[in-house]
């Protein structure tokens, strides 16, 4: 039970990740290869405060604050550089946040922060709760994109000079959407410093980066079911399956691979695929 | 009267090459101006500085008396200036309508946190209807701009311009690539546009409807605003028809 | 002569940089793909020349196997992998080639073991004195080659007809497309001129190290990236200057900006700073 709960923990924290990084790559088209700096930095900040005294509930907002100002930080970066020269920064800024955590003694340097006091919820109740959260997040994901702010993500990732000429305000909206995207890794990060009790520089790299956009990519880029269900398949699979656990990095780079060779919707792409073949002999 | 659009002193280079130099435009209200050159002379350029997607190394734009200088091209649109860009761009992933109704609603959302509490787009239906009806569109409001032929797209392009309701349009090569009687009904759709409030700034190659539908010229060579006035006069002087046989010599633009 | 030091060490590191990035600038100028995979070259010609060294006792033979069979991974990359997602936006290839690069170095540890390969009898393992400082043979020897390398490049790119399509390529890519100048051809010459420059990049560096592993290539492959995006992506003169430059940088900023930031964060430290001075890179138009 103890095992089964920790593992949707994690789910839900990717389920989260997920779905910030597909507000900002798939509604808004800005893609980020640096998504794991602001986990890490709500992390970090959650791990700080915790270890400071402050209780659970409290350092949800701070950590989801600090991780959403770095991400304006970087989205006016985003306003400068376009296409690769984002992807690129972006990666760029992963590095950066690395470098300096691993230097920094009062951040554990390399070898992290240690013994943070937990939520005082056992390990059922705090799944339930990170499950809550990734509900939430699933709720306003959807939300935004009904919304009329997800007609103009939608139109900034069509075509930004068009949306400039049409009048639409292309940096608040794209300020807006690494914000939001950022915060949600923000509280990701406060959920994992609280359940796991460590944080460490080796879990906010480049790979975690790269594999909190494979779930985006295998989950459909924009879809919103399809994301969680990339986010649980790439999280359970590797737990579930020892075979996979050991070649966990093959599984997300060949997956990255096939699905952007084969399939560029992913699986909500598959899905539609699907369910128009079949729908299509009833039609006729 | 008083100058609607007023550039003054526009200069601007590429890599050392002087595309404009020098440029000074005015527009009046109630003018629909014909902006004319051959290839290379830098009408687009002089477009784009007025528009804001390029920053010129010297000179300013007025709209209205305000100064445009350091603007984004989305703020000065929302000023009152409309652009239609030579190459079409729609979103290809939304509707037409869509297309409308989201430059119709981008005064209205400039905040990000308005548009992520609004659902309805009610006004933004009602005025893209509107407008969809002024440029001939009912008829596609549904269909995808993909899968629209070149015309009907130009006239999206217009139609996204006019949500704003500006105060001056600018239109680059809205013509181009036309059949003659597409190119007839388009220009006779843009001369409908113009009214006593705004004015319009068109780009053309097609000289035959320029001069049928624009009240005054405008012509541009080598970077350089060289005669203006009203067409006729325009079209007999003796610089204007070197510049467009010198174009013919030299080959490509 | 602290300083002399870090300036030749940076140079050293900034040659090895210089011909993995030109590989890089190569492709992009011709597909404007960022091609991660790039490194799985760079670590297959580090792995092939320690085993070929081990097994034949030649060095310079093994070098050119290497360069050889890394050349033709590199068409088969772009044949298998690249050539059937062209048509789709840029950052599906690069999301794609990630994801390439991420399994190769999973296949590299399968395949070689996790532990690295050395040689058994290292070649140009003596060292020699310069000024205050001892420099190994095998450390000149990636100098003088990358120089000797990067100058048959920019021969070939300035003189050949390949090198003509290239900047054609680069400067009209609607019209080279449209001419046929940019053709399968072209591209796979490029491909195995730039994976081979990996590859021998590759071999120099575990000849240096001693030393060939499954992840040797993740720090140059990201290295390599902002190397070419500081240089503005598609220059050949530039990405090697950026290169150089990004070694000396970063070997006088880890003495010292030591304190406050690793190696690599200094170096995407500098290329954001130069990225936010100028958007499209310090070469770059615009
Ligand atoms: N982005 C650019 N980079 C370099 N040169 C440009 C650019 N845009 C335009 N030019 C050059 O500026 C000159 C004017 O171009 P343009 O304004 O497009 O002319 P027109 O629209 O009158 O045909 C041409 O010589 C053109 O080659
Ligand atoms: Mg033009």
């Amino acid at each position: 039970m103890d095992y089964a709960a920790s593992l949707l923990t994690v789910a839900g924290i990717n389920i989260i990740l997920a779905l910030g990084l597909n507000l900002i790559t798939g509604y808004c088209g800005q893609i980020s290869l640096g998504h794991a700096a602001f986990y890490g930095m709500g992390a970090y900040c959650a791990a700080l405060m915790a270890k400071a005294g402050w209780p659970f509930f409290a350092v949800l907002l701070p950590a989801m604050a600090v991780a959403g100002v770095l991400g304006i930080v970087v989205g006016f970066a985003a306003l400068r550089v376009r296409h690769d020269f984002l992807a690129i920064t972006t990666m760029g800024v992963g590095f950066l946040f690395l470098g300096i955590v691993r230097q920094q003694e009062w951040l554990g340097g390399e070898m992290g922060i240690y013994n943070i006091p937990g939520a005082g919820l056992d390990s059922t109740g705090y799944m339930l709760l990170t499950l809550g959260f990734a509900a939430l997040a699933a709720a306003l994901s959807a939300h935004i994109k009904r919304s009329w702010m997800g007609r103009v993500f939608n139109a900034i990732a069509d075509d930004e000079d068009a949306a400039l000429t049409a009048g639409v305000n292309v940096a608040g909206y794209k300020l807006a959407a690494f914000a939001i995207g950022t915060a949600m890794a923000g509280l990701a990060g406060a959920l994992y410093a609280h359940g796991i009790r460590y944080v460490g520089p080796e879990s906010f790299g480049f790979v975690d980066s790269v594999a909190i956009l494979c779930m985006v990519v295998v989950g459909g880029v924009g879809s919103v079911p399809g994301v969680i269900a990339g986010a649980l398949l790439l999280t359970l699979l590797p737990q579930l399956l020892q075979v996979v656990s050991d070649y966990r990095l093959l599984l997300y780079g060949g997956l990255l691979f096939l699905v952007t060779r084969f399939s560029p919707g992913g699986m909500a792409g598959m899905a539609r695929a699907i369910a128009a073949a079949a729908g299509r002999p009833r039609a006729s | 009267m008083t100058a609607l659009l007023e550039a003054r002193g526009i200069c601007v280079s590429f890599d050392g090459v002087q595309a404009l130099q020098e440029v000074n435009i005015t527009v009046e209200t109630g003018e629909l101006v014909g902006l004319i050159g051959p290839n290379g002379a830098g009408k687009t350029t002089l477009l784009h500085v007025i528009a804001g997607i390029i920053n010129p190394q010297r000179g300013d734009v007025f709209l209205d008396r305000r100064s445009l200088t350091g603007l984004s091209t989305d703020r000065r649109v929302l000023m009152g200036l409309g652009i239609s860009r030579q190459l079409v761009r729609p979103f290809y992933s939304m509707s037409v309508r869509e297309n409308v109704e989201l430059a119709a609603g981008a005064a209205g959302m400039r905040n990000p946190l308005t548009a992520l509490v609004r659902r309805n787009s009610r006004a933004e239906r009602r005025q893209s209807a509107r407008i969809l009806a002024l440029v001939g569109l009912e008829a596609f409001a549904d269909k995808h701009p993909g899968d629209l032929p070149l015309g009907m797209r130009k006239r999206l392009e217009m139609a996204k311009c006019l949500a704003h309701k500006p105060r001056l349009l600018l239109l680059d090569e809205p013509l181009a690539g036309l059949p003659q009687t597409e190119a007839r009904a388009l220009a006779d759709t843009i001369a409908r546009l113009q009214n006593e409030r705004s004015g319009i700034v068109v780009i053309e190659h097609n000289l035959g409807e320029v001069l049928r539908i624009c009240s005054r010229m405008v012509v541009m060579d080598n970077g350089r605003c060289i005669k203006t006035g009203a067409p006729e006069r325009v079209m007999a002087d003796a610089r204007v028809r070197a510049a467009y046989l010198g174009e013919g010599h030299a080959g490509t633009g | 002569m602290l300083f002399l030091d870090l300036f030749v060490e940076g140079l050293v590191q900034g040659s090895i940089y210089a011909l993995i990035a030109i590989g890089l600038t190569l492709v992009y100028g011709l597909l404007r793909i960022l091609h991660v995979a790039h490194a799985g070259m760079f670590t297959l010609g580090g792995y092939l020349s320690v085993w070929a060294t081990n097994a034949s006792g030649s060095f310079v033979l093994s070098l050119l196997a290497a360069a050889l069979a890394a050349g033709v991974a590199g068409i088969l990359v772009y044949r298998l992998c690249y050539r059937p997602i062209l048509h789709r936006p840029p950052h599906v290839a690069l999301i794609a080639s990630i994801g390439l690069y991420v399994g190769m170095e999973e296949l590299f540890r399968l395949f070689f073991g996790p532990y690295g390969m050395s040689h058994t009898d290292p070649p140009l393992s003596e060292t020699v004195g310069f000024f205050s400082m001892r420099l190994k043979y095998a450390e000149i020897a990636i100098m003088a080659g990358a120089v000797a390398l990067i100058s048959a490049l920019a021969v070939v790119v300035n003189k050949t007809r390949l090198g003509m399509a290239w900047r054609a390529t680069v400067a009209e890519p609607q019209m080279a497309l449209s001419c046929g100048i940019n053709n399968d051809r072209i591209r796979d010459l490029i491909f195995f001129i730039g994976s081979a420059l990996a590859a021998l990049a590759g071999a120099m560096v575990a000849l240096v190290n001693n030393y060939a592993e499954p992840t040797m290539g993740a720090v140059p492959a990201y290295k390599a990236l902002a190397i070419i995006v500081l240089a503005g992506l598609g220059d050949v003169g530039g990405t090697l200057l950026a290169a150089l430059a990004l070694g000396v940088i970063e070997s006088f900023g880890t003495i010292y900006l030591g304190k406050a930031l690793d190696r690599d964060a200094i170096a995407f430290a500098f290329m954001i700073v130069v990225l936010m001075l100028r958007p499209r890179g310090i070469f770059g138009k615009g």
